[in-house]
């Protein structure tokens, strides 16, 4: 069951009546934990045994972290203690938190591993191997379960806040289990935190109109993106990205451009889908999407590109490689022998080299997601640095920041660099993805000829996907501004219902109703 | 309770705009040469008075003639098959058909090619959803036989158009959708026979097109569909317990068709022991005595469907041996121990070859 099939419509519809049922009003969470495990289940039983051993792991982890918080604060509000005392316990404690947390990380972690990088390893180690020994491993046959990607982070970083104080332990095993296994996110994210989580997820609440109206809403426009630009364009896509051998370098970048639109639209349906469900249920998930495509710098991308994914590796990677003791006299030896401007931006870079890497190989086990996540950490890393040589060479051609043709400008060169970088995830290997890159520098060969611009595609196919995309734009473009749903319900009643009614009949008439996808979503797989 | 109200109007009136929108795109889109429209309505007009059904897929939609049983049985026959349609279609269509005419006999022309499918031709149920008559037996059709996926694309097919841009077919539907020879019910097209019979005057040249000759390993008894094999059951246990004759029968194919089927004794003996299972005749016209020199690639429109001159030959031959079958004779001369193309080794495969 995937959140964009009617079955999982019937499925959240159920689930709903009986969530809004006074009679369970105090038990609104045991409702969403049980809906969440029979949503999981559908995907196959097998895989809950991850996610239950994730939650035990977690729960314990937490419980332990939480309760040496708690000791440290009861020992600080102690008014006999020394200060030598305070800052001896300060550390012993602090090594115990952090032991917990690397308890946590090494089990889930190990657990994600296994499920989902032990071929990737051992292939690379046969192809070691190969040239040294005889010796073969064979590849381990585990599926891999659905969403593990995704809630392994989620739980790792409730963990780490219960360590550093920032949220509180949890205190039913039951909740932390919802927490973690919360349907509408659990496929592929947003990665929710706690504290933002557990007052919604654990609340009772009465049923709203408000939230109804506004959560169909979204689900409607989450629909029609999925189904009337992303599903529409993937046809397309398929056709370049599986027979590339035959098109120009053109065909191929024009193909990496559609690849790009098709992913966001389909990313952020499912985002829309899922946030318009919680809505329903008076739960607010995080944002994972800002409108990307209105970007100016990679960088900026990253920042409204799924957010909290970034956020993630920003506070749980990031700050804490940075603020390093190896950042730290990394900075201050690069200050030896590198400029001071260089060497202050060392700690940075040394963190951002690893949160790239990391991020690429979090996406897939495979080597063509490492070599994106390197090219937009190399992008993004050497954007820092010669910041202040580009700022220069602004003011040497005049160029002003609030300029629309220069904003403009930037707008298109990051969309052109990120479907650029999409060649590692459009192409089925990493070789073929290399490939693809040759053919793109050695056979340009721009033509506007219809083939070539939309290979194998109907005429008529094409007419929907811009349709769809005019209206993507318009509403992208007013949701920059306003907040699309409250300038909706200003509108009268008449207005309204006819743009529902243009997205309904699109999705019925445009849309692609059924998808060979694995989780139904390009992102379930990662 | 005020928003239950509230909840209750704003669903209904989601539904009423589907509805309306569903019949606008259908009437403005729904080509007026569609066979459907005016086999639907000779259906309904025929009501109460239907004695003999055809049912299967495009092979017995365009090899099986009303018109010619009619005047050789003096009878009031019916063509319901549609391509690609289901056998668990048929039985809906089938319980429709004698609940409301005195139905005596049922020909079920058999499609071994559907019997193994493995993806089902959503737009082929769309067509039998198409003449199953009021919302009641359709949506029960829908949630019977269908998954929710399927559902929504049978009830929202007709706007799946894929040339919403096309207007001057619009117009020329709305103005023949407007005139009086649509309300005659006249099919200006002369593909469509009436009473259900979709005809052809092409003849077929002896290509094979991939498209069409869709099965190309040997047929094999245990490729067979559960669900499609239930429902041929369904069918045949329906027809006995009301005492309605059922026929299987296997309209004549080409040489090529039958070549691509690999040995076409499986087909034969699994049709055939099904008949005897259950004490019914099955006339396999792949064992019929002439089919190398009265079923010429002449005879057909393509690799397997019969052309007009073939469906009504075939449909005069069938009317003949069932006069026969009914007068207690042997009708048994007419069809041989094995497929013609295969009795000898050198004749038949020759021909094929050709």
């Amino acid at each position: 069951m995937t959140v964009n099939s009617l079955s999982f419509l019937i499925f959240f519809s159920i689930m709903l009546l009986i969530y809004y049922l006074p009679a369970v009003r105090k038990y609104q969470w045991v409702v969403l934990l049980i809906a969440s495990y029979l949503f999981y289940m559908s995907a196959g039983i097998k895989s809950v045994i991850y996610i239950l051993a994730t939650t035990v792991t977690t729960y314990f982890t937490a419980r332990s972290a939480g309760k040496l918080c708690e000791e440290k604060r009861f020992f600080l509000q102690q008014e006999n203690n020394q200060t030598c005392d305070i800052k001896k316990y300060k550390e012993q404690n602090k090594k115990r938190r952090n032991r917990v947390v690397l308890c946590e990380v090494i089990i889930n972690i190990g657990l994600l591993v296994m499920v989902k990088y032990m071929n990737f390893f051992i292939n690379n180690l046969n192809h070691v191997a190969d040239k040294i020994s005889p010796l073969h491993l064979n590849n381990v046959s585990l599926i891999v379960p659905l969403g593990i990607s995704y809630y392994t982070l989620q739980s790792i970083g409730y963990v780490i806040d219960v360590s550093k104080g920032k949220a509180a332990w949890e205190k039913n095993f039951f909740k932390t289990a919802l927490f973690i296994s919360y349907f509408p996110q659990i496929t592929q994210g947003p990665i929710g935190r706690f504290k933002h989580m557990s007052k919604q997820l654990f609340a009772s609440r009465e049923f709203s109109y408000h939230n109804l109206s506004y959560g169909c809403q979204r689900l409607l426009w989450g629909f029609f993106k999925k189904t009337v630009i992303a599903d529409r364009i993937k046809p397309l896509t398929d056709t370049i990205f599986l027979n590339y051998h035959e098109y120009s370098g053109f065909t191929i970048l024009l193909g990496l451009m559609y690849f790009s639109i098709q992913v966001y639209a389909d990313f952020s349906g499912y985002m829309d889908i899922i946030g318009g469900c919680s809505d329903i249920l008076g739960i607010r998930v995080a944002e994972n999407f800002k409108r990307p495509f209105f970007s100016k710098s990679l960088a900026e991308y990253w920042r409204r590109w799924h957010i909290t994914l970034g956020e993630w590796f920003r506070d749980y990677l990031f700050y804490p490689l940075s603020l390093s003791k190896k950042a730290t006299s990394l900075g201050r030896k690069g200050r030896k022998i590198l400029p001071v401007r260089i060497a202050k931006l060392l700690p940075s870079v040394y963190a951002l080299s690893i949160v790239w890497f990391a991020t690429g190989f979090w996406h897939d086990a495979s080597w063509r997601y490492i070599f994106w996540g390197v090219c937009n950490g190399l992008i993004i890393i050497s954007s820092t640095c010669f910041e202040d040589d580009y700022k220069r060479l602004k003011k040497v051609f005049h160029i002003k920041d609030e300029g629309k043709a220069w904003q403009f400008f930037c707008i298109c060169r990051t969309f052109l660099l990120v479907s650029l970088l999409k060649v590692f995830s459009a192409a089925v290997s990493t070789v073929d993805s290399l490939q693809m890159i040759k053919k793109i520098i050695t056979g340009l060969s721009p033509r506007l000829a219809y083939a070539v611009c939309f290979p194998e595609m109907k005429k008529s196919h094409l007419v929907y996907i811009l349709f769809g995309l005019c209206i993507f734009f318009v509403i992208s473009y007013i949701q920059e501004k306003h907040e699309v749903r409250d300038l909706l319900s200003k509108k009268p009643f008449i207005v309204r219902w006819l743009l529902y009614s243009i997205l309904l009949f699109s999705i019925l008439s445009f849309g692609v109703l059924t998808t060979d996808m694995p989780g139904g979503f390009e992102y379930a797989q990662y | 309770m005020r928003n239950i109200r509230k909840i209750a109007l704003r669903i209904l009136l989601i539904l009423c705009i589907l509805i309306l929108y569903e019949k606008a795109v259908r009437f403005a889109y729904e080509p007026y040469r569609a066979s459907n429209i005016y086999r639907g309505r000779e259906l309904k007009e025929n009501q109460g008075s239907i004695d003999t059904l055809f049912c299967g897929t495009s092979t017995t939609n365009r090899g099986f003639s009303p018109e010619i049983w009619d005047t050789g049985m003096n009878a009031n026959s019916f063509n319901i098959a549609t391509a690609g349609q289901r056998l668990s279609d048929t039985y809906t269509l089938l319980v429709q058909e004698t609940k409301r005419n005195p139905v005596e006999r049922v020909f079920l022309g058999v499609s071994p090619r559907m019997m193994i499918a493995e993806e089902i031709y959503v737009l082929g149920s769309a067509r039998s959803y198409d003449l199953l008559d009021g919302v009641g037996m359709k949506l029960k059709y829908l949630f019977q036989n269908h998954t929710l996926e399927e559902m929504l694309y049978l009830a929202y097919y007709p706007v799946r158009v894929d040339s919403y841009g096309e207007l001057s077919e619009v117009k020329k539907n709305i103005a023949y959708k407007n005139s009086s020879e649509f309300k005659d019910n006249i099919n200006p097209d002369n593909k469509y026979a009436g009473k259900g019979f979709l005809i052809s005057n092409k003849e077929y040249g002896g290509k094979i097109y991939e498209h069409i000759e869709q099965i190309k390993t040997s047929w094999s008894a245990n490729m067979v569909n559960a669900r499609e094999e239930e429902s041929l059951y369904r069918i045949i246990e329906y027809c006995k317990e009301r005492e309605i004759e059922i026929i299987l029968v296997y309209p004549p194919v080409t040489g090529k068709q039958i070549k691509s089927y690999g040995d076409v004794t499986e087909i034969h003996e699994y049709y055939n022991n099904i008949a005897e299972k259950y004490n019914i005749q099955f006339w396999d016209f792949l064992y019929y005595q002439n089919l190398i020199e009265e079923y010429g690639n002449d005879k057909f429109k393509d690799v397997r469907h019969m052309n007009r001159k073939g469906g009504e030959q075939f449909t005069q031959k069938l009317t003949d041996i069932y006069q026969e079958y009914q007068d207690g004779k042997d009708i048994r001369q007419y069809f041989l121990e094995t497929c013609p193309y295969y009795q000898s080794n050198t004749a038949g495969i020759r021909k094929i070859d050709k």
